[in-house]
């Protein structure tokens, strides 16, 4: 372990120390488990009757789509890349000098070139907020400006979601935190020193919705909120929160479980709704680890799978996408880097190194780079970001040899999990040659393929629908490759 | 094709990793006492979906899985932060000091990442283990990590990582 990785062991100890061990109880682990398979046999009797009363309801009903489609119009104002108002220059400006000092947060860059609109201006309990959208290659994006905001608040739904979506409403962030900086009181300022404190005010949650759409409203456990509606998109503020005991035995504001957002209902002029669950946040797990197996369709896998990546322009060192270079990083936003960076490539030995664009207008890049010693790596960059983020290599050998390696199959997945409250995750990556096509399968039944370019690819998963299976074709159209995504 | 793991192994892992599961878990819900309940909440589910266990990886990493999975649970039900949940704020208008500046670092990192980055600095996990954990990749193990640990020398700009 380097002197590096002690310090960050150091600070993750010092702030959460080792217990002592007290409180062990085994017998309780069983109990538990006794109790929650008992809880399971009842939920899952209860799950039945409710399935079976549901189905009752589905069958009685017209089938939904069709006439979502027909009485909420469909999203043909963000698709036309038109709605609300150009920003003016200034908004432009300030969003683009914002970027320099957030990108380390954020994975959602403002690409250079991309028209900003004014979608939503709206004030509540003194605090403004002004969402703005713009087109990315193939993705739509939102963006709140809020001076609450610790980070910036940005998320894209790909262009395949507005022309396939059944639903009006499309959540693209869910319960964003809003901040406050307050006095603090007497006895925390004697505990901690400080003399002020953020609390957190609010959350939003924003999206876009369809034509047709005239109120959002969104549904938590305790409340029924009331969105604002302008431009195809929407905007929830939900505004009081519990105060609850922190982790540091003083008071916070917090978003309390009951307060969190659920689903949002859509509203046309002639009043029919539609109901739509958002993820919300922490949702990660939700579905994944222990939950119930994929489902979805079965694919019979080619006699060869493939295993390795090879790539062949990139052994010729054939000059795909664009050049990155030191310059790359000089001029775009961080001058800083120039010494960094050029340390970096000297010490890790690059020879070739090119960035690719799987979607030309979006706002991901994949940076490839051939080392001395014949180690191909990859890394996710963004146009206006310093860093390479997931960067990954593959030994030259397991390149050469089409071995079996544990990083890469058919592909080398670089798949970027965004923050909480994002609806989306997205995931790009490199394919082998032998991928001639790919499609994502979801457990819904929705399949969409993936755009291949140079080798790469990047495509978004909706949070509330992440159990997707991507899958690989040769030019045969045979399988060759199957990844849980 | 499932092995399935033996209530033995099980409680031997609990007895002898117990205080890792806590520390973890508690870096996530905040509290002890929710990390407590988490772990024991985690060892249950592990018990009771033991007979689906692969033999793919290791027993450990199929039972922090487990017990991640349930802090995450407690903690969307309390609704608290976790320690390492919000950037620490400084005191003053000075700079950050270099833990507050790795705490903000960890703040600022998708939750599974942080998840990564408490498993190998808390729990002392290697990539193939946390890639069971955490269900991805060992190469997307290595390239998180990596990928963070670059981040952070950036942000507390260490002499010898700027120095050519």
């Amino acid at each position: 372990m380097s002197s590096f990785d002690k310090k960050i062991t150091s600070v993750l100890v010092r702030t959460v120390p080792l217990p002592t061990g007290a409180g062990r109880d085994w017998e309780d682990v069983l109990a538990r488990a006794e109790v929650s398979t008992r809880t399971e046999r009842t939920r899952r009797l209860l799950y039945s009757v409710a399935f079976a009363a549901v189905l009752a309801v589905v069958l009685a009903a017209t089938p939904l789509g069709a006439v979502i489609a027909h009485g909420f119009g469909d999203f043909s104002e963000w698709l036309s890349g038109k709605p609300g108002q150009p920003a003016s220059v200034a908004e432009q400006k300030t969003i683009e000098r914002g970027e320099r000092r957030l990108a380390r947060y954020s994975w959602t860059t403002f690409p250079k070139g991309a028209k900003l609109r004014r979608l939503i201006t709206v004030t509540r309990d003194g605090i403004e907020y002004k969402l703005f959208g713009y087109r990315a290659g193939d993705m739509f994006c939102l963006r709140l400006s809020t001076p609450g905001a610790l980070l910036p608040y940005a998320s894209c739904a790909p262009k395949s979601e507005l022309t396939r979506r059944m639903k009006p409403a499309l959540a693209l962030y869910v319960d964003a935190p809003v901040f406050e900086r307050e006095k603090t009181d007497w006895t925390t300022e004697l505990m901690t020193g400080q003399k002020t404190q953020l609390v957190r005010k609010a959350s939003v949650t924003f999206g876009i919705v369809s034509d047709g759409v005239t109120s959002v409203r969104g549904l938590t456990r305790s409340s029924i909120l009331e969105g604002i509606v302008a431009a195809d998109s929407f905007l929830i503020v939900t505004p009081r929160h519990e105060k609850i005991k922190s982790n540091l035995q003083r008071p916070r504001e917090t978003l309390g479980f009951k307060q969190r957002l659920r689903s949002i209902v859509a509203s046309d002029a002639a009043g029919d709704k539609v109901k739509t669950w958002v993820a919300g946040v922490d949702n990660e797990y939700a579905t994944g680890a222990l939950a119930a197996p994929l489902s979805g369709p079965k694919f019979r896998m080619a006699k060869r799978q493939v295993t390795g990546v090879k790539i062949a322009w990139l052994e010729r060192r054939e000059p795909r996408g664009t050049p990155l270079s030191p310059l790359f990083w000089l001029t775009n936003g961080f001058p800083q880097c120039g010494l960094e960076c050029k340390v970096y490539l000297e010490t890790h030995d690059v020879v070739f190194s090119r960035q690719l664009a799987p979607d030309p207008g979006g706002v991901v890049r994949i940076a490839v780079s051939l080392r001395r010693n014949g180690d191909a790596c990859f890394a996710v960059a963004f146009p206006r970001r310093i860093f390479w983020l997931n960067e990954t290599c593959i030994p030259k050998q397991d390149l050469s040899s089409w071995s079996r390696s544990e990083a890469s199959t058919f592909h080398v997945s670089l798949g970027m999990d965004v923050s909480n409250g994002n609806q989306y995750y997205i995931r790009a990556g490199l394919v082998d040659d032998h991928v001639r096509r790919m499609t994502l399968f979801f457990s819904s039944g929705k399949q969409t393929p993936v755009v291949i370019r140079d080798n790469a690819y990047v495509y978004g998963v909706p949070a509330t629908d992440d159990r997707v299976r991507l899958v690989a074709f040769n030019s045969a159209n045979r399988v060759v490759g199957v990844d849980a995504g | 094709m499932t092995k399935g793991a033996g209530l033995e192994e099980i409680e031997e892992l609990y007895r002898s990793r117990y205080r890792y599961f806590v520390q973890v878990a508690r870096a996530v819900v905040g509290d002890e006492a929710s990390a407590h309940d988490a772990v024991q909440d985690g060892f249950s589910q592990a018990i009771r979906k033991r007979g689906s266990f692969r033999a793919d990886g290791p027993l450990e990493a199929w039972v922090w899985r487990a017990i991640l999975n349930s802090a995450l649970s407690v903690r969307r039900r309390s609704g608290v932060f976790g320690p390492f949940e919000l950037a620490p704020e400084p005191a003053t208008s000075d700079p950050r000091s270099e833990d507050e500046e790795i705490r903000a670092w960890i703040a600022a990192l998708p939750e599974r990442q942080r998840l990564a980055v408490f498993l190998r600095h808390y729990a002392d996990l290697d990539y193939r283990a946390i890639a069971a954990a955490l269900g991805v990749e060992v190469g997307t193990v290595s390239a998180t990590l990596n990928a963070a640990h670059a981040a952070l020398r950036h942000s507390i700009s260490t002499p010898e990582e700027v120095s050519p």
